[in-house]
């Protein structure tokens, strides 16, 4: 039994329910998408929850983005290169489900690896929300400290985060195709 | 030498994190994923939680469904009833495991398959682990009042509320057990 989705995609890190993780601001996160499912199909939105207590406030630069890299997760940091990328929607609610004001649109290509990435600057407080963790230094999840806007065709220069245990040291988020 | 029959051990896609009391007579479904080899579905199973096992007389059913597409961001799918059963849930006891009886059912290729359950208690409804993190996906689903699961045709869905990032708990986290 596949225990995937078609159309919806999740990181293949666990969730550490009851670790926050408070995100840095411009720092882009980006997570490995394992199975992208069909060349073809598009991705169009990269969604986050908000948390009700820990909510982000001021003035909002946030986007996300789809990313590719030349090679599959292998340990080492990866330059990755932004495909696809739009603004996210107001991230200042209680309690709420996020994503890109406009879809992303992007139709998949075959044999390429895949990120999901997302970038968010406020102007006072930088949102928590739910971490996962367990790289295991295996550069699923690579970051970018002081990324400049994602839009197409730039590029980051994605470090593999430090081993950090159970505690979550990147944002949850998923990518749907609707 | 004959081939050692093993039981696997689907889990739905999201996490199981906390405990929470069943509300009685809610439908419960979870997504347990697409169908691509044969096998047979042995078993629905679930978790009792450390403290509050049901009290009274129990009603309950265990089934699997079908969903017309894989889930879908913000849509609550109509399911279709595959094969299901009303015994086998003994929720009177804590930190146990609660099976179905055997459904027995082999589901067929590209089925997007749910697991489902309703449990109504005379007195006190029982708490289970439960599961999170559904992000309004439609992998958890739920109807309020569905009746007897083992009747039904097909059942109209709600997906979960949002559930807390830290302890929520939105469904009960069903396995299904198959070879």
């Amino acid at each position: 039994m596949r225990l995937t989705g078609q159309r919806i995609w999740g990181p293949s890190q666990p969730i550490i329910f009851g670790n926050l993780v408070q995100t840095v601001a411009s720092t882009a996160y980006a997570l490995h998408i394992e199975h992208p499912g069909n060349p073809g199909d598009a991705f169009n939105y990269v969604i986050l929850q908000t948390d009700a207590a820990n909510l982000a406030s001021g003035s909002q630069a946030a986007e996300v983005a789809i990313a590719t890299t030349p090679l599959a997760p292998n340990g080492a940091g990866q330059t990755l290169t932004v495909v696809a990328a739009q603004s996210l929607a107001a991230i200042t609610a209680a309690t709420a489900m996020v994503r890109n004001t406009s879809s992303l649109a992007y139709t998949k290509l075959a044999n390429l690896e895949y990120w999901m990435v997302v970038r968010i600057n406020m102007g006072t407080t930088q949102p928590k929300v739910e971490g996962i963790a367990r790289d295991y230094a295996a550069g699923v999840l690579l970051t970018t400290a002081s990324a400049a806007v994602l839009a197409v065709n730039n590029t980051l220069t994605g470090l593999v985060p430090a081993v950090s245990g159970a505690i979550g040291v990147y944002p949850y988020m998923r990518v749907t195709s609707d | 030498m004959p081939a050692t029959l093993l039981i696997r051990v689907g889990e739905p896609m999201v996490q199981s994190v906390g405990n929470s009391q069943t509300v009685s007579g809610r439908g419960y479904f979870n997504y347990m994923g697409l169908v691509t080899e044969p096998e047979t579905v042995l078993y629905i199973a679930c978790e009792m939680a450390p403290s509050t096992p049901g009290v009274g007389t129990v009603t309950n059913e265990w089934a699997l469904f079908s969903a017309p597409t894989a889930p879908t961001y913000g849509v609550a799918p109509t399911l279709t009833r595959l094969a299901s059963t009303a015994s086998g849930g003994v929720f009177t006891s804590s930190s146990v495991t609660v099976r179905s009886a055997a459904l027995n059912y082999a589901p067929a290729i590209n089925t997007h398959l749910y697991a489902g359950m309703r449990v109504v208690m005379g007195t006190t409804q029982p708490k289970l682990v439960f599961a999170t993190g559904d992000m309004n996906c439609g992998f958890l689903l739920f109807a309020a009042a569905p009746g007897d699961l083992t009747l039904l045709t097909t059942v109209a869905t709600t997906i979960v509320a949002l559930g807390s990032l830290v302890n929520g708990t939105q469904n009960p986290a069903m396995r299904l057990e198959y070879v």
